[in-house]
């Protein structure tokens, strides 16, 4: 089955004219066939490979001044080109053992560099050229328009969370008759049946949980009949527009099964909060929904993320409902429908919004949930076999698996060059200098290339930082789950809640940390090595020494992402600059500007000092577009120009007025989403060296403190480092 | 010059205050504006006048020959110029009103008289309803500004002034539109909220702004000061500058091409 290459119905942008030319064609199969394979393999000694290194960057260097998508492809064909040159040489240069330590260990680098080499060539493929679709608009007759079924799955999580989502999709701009609103609740609770009946939506249970949300989804598809289906997980808002930007390519393509539109956080996710990058740095999310996903859309392997999303009820039942082998049901549900025949589309807009996890224990939770349900598919249903699929196709699924298996290949960087400096083994089995003149063009070239493709949305290096964090916690269930993918879970529990004080989370650090202490002794046994060691050995000692001090830098930073900063409120805040008035009971007004808002209050920035009476009764008004609704509210602070207001109790009119002000409105947020600057590799470098520094402070802060309180005869007890209870310091 | 009169079907509508604190605005905009009140209750200058006492003679008399134009205008706040009515007694009203209704052109006559400057903004503020005043000064207008309540005694009365719009200006080629601004507005008030909605549908178009009920409001006519002078933080304030910048832009967009294709090669040649 070929008939799903690419996306029908859509045109990519095509190739310069000159490059359909069959001269120019027959050239570039010539180049591709013969002279690239030809300066991959070719031995060089060390002084021909540093000329052609440096010959190759510059060309590369040369490319990446030009704009342009040709010039990036011409880039990727050179570091694809060096890298394979490394990777060749690696393999068969590289691996003359003479004692069996040297071979095993460097058998684990070599394996983990072939990981790595493989993951950028298929990342190659999936963010060469993303499809940048744009919503396509629906008939001028609304008699026209389908019926939809919106879905609001939720199990465990707090009404407060709940409601929100509930009155921001009643509030979405399409006819009242042609959807519905359902919110499944899996935790069967009168409380939401009540809630529920108050503002005219359904609530649905059912009497088991099996299959969790997917099992919940399908309940409810066999229940309702709407010609399509939207899922919000129930912390995500949607804005009025947002079925009207997605619905429309259900129009234009029949065999379009699924819609995804990005998932959006307006909070700062625990790296964000603890590194104080929210803003700042691409999250770790953005690189994803910025490019990956789009990238995927050119294949037509844009993938369900099971929410914010609109599936066709005709085909999602084709497939046999959302799937419930894997934990990861909405990717897997995804691959179903591509085998099929069917086909995704993606819309790079963020049209609904939601908190990021609170705490970095919960994060890891999630992100380990993902890497077991990739794996878990990967074993049973893999993508590279099997009908159905476009090799680009299975390319893409296969990319979406592997990346989530770098638990095991990032351990191994983080602690390779230390076999060298413990043992002394060498572990690649060449001279330092040839090491440099064939790994750094490698390296130099992946991140040159990959800066350039996604700059806006992931700056260099801080995947190494996100991925250092995780690393440990997601090597084991993955391992597991392609051992067995029915065995067991690993998930650490979400501790959710307030994390009421500044403190360093010593249980989540830990892999850090033991990694950290190896590091800083492989430092010691490196100087220790430096003022023995025979002379021509001298250049390999500094090499691994280097490596070691890069892996310190980036274990700082993960050291850091575990210093959980304190969050001050039970509704978490969410930075907003809208314009506001504030009127007095003695009719008077003010203009100002909200700094910020949660479900219980508003902060406000005056335009001038002015003093406000403690729990006096103020009104606010807010607007969207030519609308205005007002609140009460009483004075809960006033400093100088800051104000902050708590909200009297609301009707859910005006309630459902606050959403539409606040959270539901995608003007406000949406702009920052994939407009991060590009950043030179030096700043980048500066920021997380300086982040790594500020996890060395809090590390060796904490571990004092709580020696010096163990010197204290009345505390002794109290902390052991370095595993310690997960209580607040 | 562009003339706008702020005009209503209804009394208490507050178009004295919209007429005065348009034209400070447009003022502080860098507009030269003349400031007209065609409202024999003479109480423009209460709002603009540099010297509210000084206003007892104006237009009546300036128009009767008995005091010179130049001497009738006055200067008023943020360099505005004011042309009171005059306080007058019974009988020279309706004399005045007498003329009036025999010279239907006259204000726009006057005005044309005058020669002023291209991009001026006359701002005329007129007694509600139908009358000789309105007469007069829709005949001049090249753009009427109109203001209403958001509530019901206002929406129904609404197209008394909208038919005197219809009959003295619509049929005028060079005529630029109506443009609405609802007054004293209080989306806190269930009603007031329900009617702004309803007029907001009905005016979208036209409509150049609301006014929201803001206490710095009367305090400041109570100073002799423009609302933005008095309170520049308030909502207040910020409508009154949103409206004025909306007129601009809706004078800029609405002018005619063959007089300003004249008139400005020869003003830059002038400000060169």
């Amino acid at each position: 089955m070929k008939s799903n290459t690419g996306n029908s119905g859509y045109v990519p942008r095509e190739a310069p004219g000159f490059l359909r030319l069959w001269p120019v064609r027959l050239v570039g199969w010539l180049i591709a066939l013969a002279v690239l394979p030809a300066l991959i393999i070719a031995p060089m000694t060390f002084e021909q490979q540093l000329v052609l290194s440096i010959g190759i960057f510059a060309a590369a260097l040369l490319a990446n001044r030009f704009q342009g998508r040709f010039a990036g492809l011409v880039m990727i064909v050179l570091s694809v080109v060096v890298s394979s040159r490394y990777t060749y040489w690696r393999v068969t240069e590289t691996m003359y053992m003479d004692n069996p330590l040297d071979l095993v260990l460097g058998a684990g680098l070599l394996m983990a560099e072939l990981y790595a080499f493989v993951v950028l060539l298929l990342g190659y493929v999936q963010t060469a050229w993303p499809l940048e679709r744009k919503p396509v608009p629906l008939p001028e007759d609304t008699a026209l328009w389908p019926t939809i079924d919106l879905f609001i799955p939720t199990y465990n999580e707090p009404m407060s969370v709940v409601r929100p989502t509930v009155l921001a999709a009643q509030s979405i701009d399409w006819p009242r008759d042609k959807i519905k609103i359902f919110v499944l609740d899996d935790g069967r609770r009168e409380e939401f049946r009540v809630f529920c009946e108050e503002v005219g939506v359904t609530h649905v249970t059912r009497d088991n949980n099996r299959h969790a949300k997917a099992g919940n989804i399908n309940a409810a598809l066999k229940n309702t009949t709407g010609e399509f289906v939207a899922i919000f997980d129930c912390d995500h808002i949607p804005t009025r527009s947002f079925m009207q930007i997605a619905m429309g390519w259900f129009g234009r393509d029949p065999k379009l099964g699924m819609v995804q539109l990005p998932h959006y956080f307006f909070s700062p996710d625990p790296f964000e909060r603890n590194l104080d990058t929210f803003g700042t740095v691409p999250n770790e999310g953005e690189l994803f929904y910025g490019l990956i996903q789009d990238g995927n859309d050119l294949w037509n392997a844009t993938f369900f993320c099971g929410s914010c999303a609109v599936l066709r009820r005709t085909i999602v039942e084709e497939v046999g409902g959302v799937a419930v082998e894997t934990v990861t049901e909405d990717a897997h549900t995804a691959l179903k429908m591509h085998r099929r025949g069917y086909n995704t589309a993606y819309l790079a807009l963020p049209q609904a919004a939601g908190l990021a996890t609170e705490s970095l224990s919960s994060h890891v939770g999630q992100r380990i949930r993902w890497a077991r349900g990739m794996a878990q598919i990967f074993r049973i249903d893999n993508p590279l076999f099997g009908r159905g699929l476009h090799w680009a196709q299975r390319l893409c699924y296969l990319n979406a698996m592997l990346h989530f298996l770098y638990g095991l290949p990032r351990l191994i960087y983080l602690t390779a060059p230390l076999a060298y400096l413990f043992f002394g083994a060498s572990v690649i089995h060449a001279s330092a200098s040839m090491i440099f003149a064939f790994a750094l063009p490698h390296i130099l070239h992946a991140n040159l290339t990959n800066s350039r493709i996604q700059g806006r949305f992931r700056y260099l290096l801080w995947n190494e930082v996100y991925e250092a964090v995780l690393a440990w916690y997601i090597f084991r269930p993955t391992l597991v789950a392609l051992i067995n993918p029915k065995l067991g879970s690993f998930n650490v529990t979400a501790k959710g809640g307030l994390v009421r004080e500044e403190f360093f989370d010593t249980l989540i650090a830990k892999p850090s940390l033991v990694l950290l202490l190896l590091n800083f002794l492989g430092v010691g046994a490196g100087l220790w090595r430096l003022t023995w060691v025979d002379p021509q050995n001298i250049a390999t000692v500094w090499l691994n020494l280097a490596w070691t001090f890069y892996n310190l830098m980036i274990l700082g930073a993960c050291v850091a992402a575990a210093n959980e900063s304190r969050q001050v409120r039970g509704a978490p805040r969410v930075a907003l600059e809208v314009p506001a008035t504030l009127y007095f009971p003695d009719g008077h007004s003010v203009r100002c500007t909200t700094s910020d808002f949660s479900a219980g209050g508003l902060g406000v920035e005056l335009p001038a000092d002015m003093q406000l009476a403690q729990d006096a009764n103020v009104v606010v008004a807010l607007y969207r577009g030519e609308a205005e609704s007002r609140f009460a509210t009483t004075v809960r602070f006033s400093k100088g120009r800051r104000v902050g207001l708590h909200f009297a109790p609301m009707t859910l009119a005006q309630e459902r007025a606050l959403v539409q002000c606040t959270t539901a409105r995608a003007d406000i947020w949406a702009a920052r989403w994939g407009n991060h600057p590009r950043q030179g590799i030096h700043r980048v470098l500066g920021h997380i060296v300086s982040i790594s520094g500020t996890g060395f402070r809090n590390m060796f802060s904490h571990y004092y403190r709580a020696a010096t309180s163990r010197l204290r005869p009345t505390a002794a007890s109290s902390s052991k480092p370095p595993v310690e209870a997960k209580e607040p310091v | 010059m562009v003339v706008v009169p702020v005009i209503s079907s209804k009394g208490g509508v507050g178009k004295t205050t919209v007429a005065a604190n348009l034209a400070t605005t447009l003022a502080a905009r860098g507009r030269q504006v003349l400031a007209i009140d065609l409202d024999p209750q003479n109480a423009l200058r209460f709002h603009l006048a540099n010297d509210p006492r000084g206003c007892e003679e104006g237009l009546v008399a300036a128009a009767s020959g008995q005091l010179p134009w130049t001497q009738a205008m006055r200067p008023a706040h943020g360099g505005v110029v004011l042309l009171p009515f005059g306080t007058v007694d019974d009988e020279r009203q309706i004399g005045f009103e007498h003329d009036l209704s025999r010279h239907p052109g006259w204000l726009a006559d006057t005005l044309a008289r005058f020669g002023l400057p291209a991009d001026m903004l006359v701002v005329v503020d007129t007694p509600p309803g139908p009358t000789v005043y309105l007469q007069q000064a829709l005949r001049a207008a090249d753009l009427s500004v109109i203001a209403v309540l958001a509530d019901a005694g206002s929406f129904a009365t609404l197209p008394i002034v909208e038919r005197m719009v219809d009959k003295y200006c619509r049929s005028r080629a060079d005529y630029r539109g109506s443009a609405y601004v609802i007054n004293q507005v209080d989306p806190g008030q269930r009603l007031n909220h329900d009617v702004l909605a309803v007029l907001r549908a009905r005016l979208q178009p036209e409509l150049l702004g609301v006014l929201h009920l803001d206490a710095s409001v009367s305090e400041a006519l109570a100073s002799a000061l423009p609302v933005q002078r008095y309170a520049p933080m308030s909502q207040a304030a910020e409508d009154v500058s949103v409206i004025a910048d909306r007129l601009l832009a809706r004078i800029a967009a609405s002018a005619p091409s063959p007089s300003s294709a004249h008139a400005s090669p020869l003003r830059q040649e002038a400000t060169r």
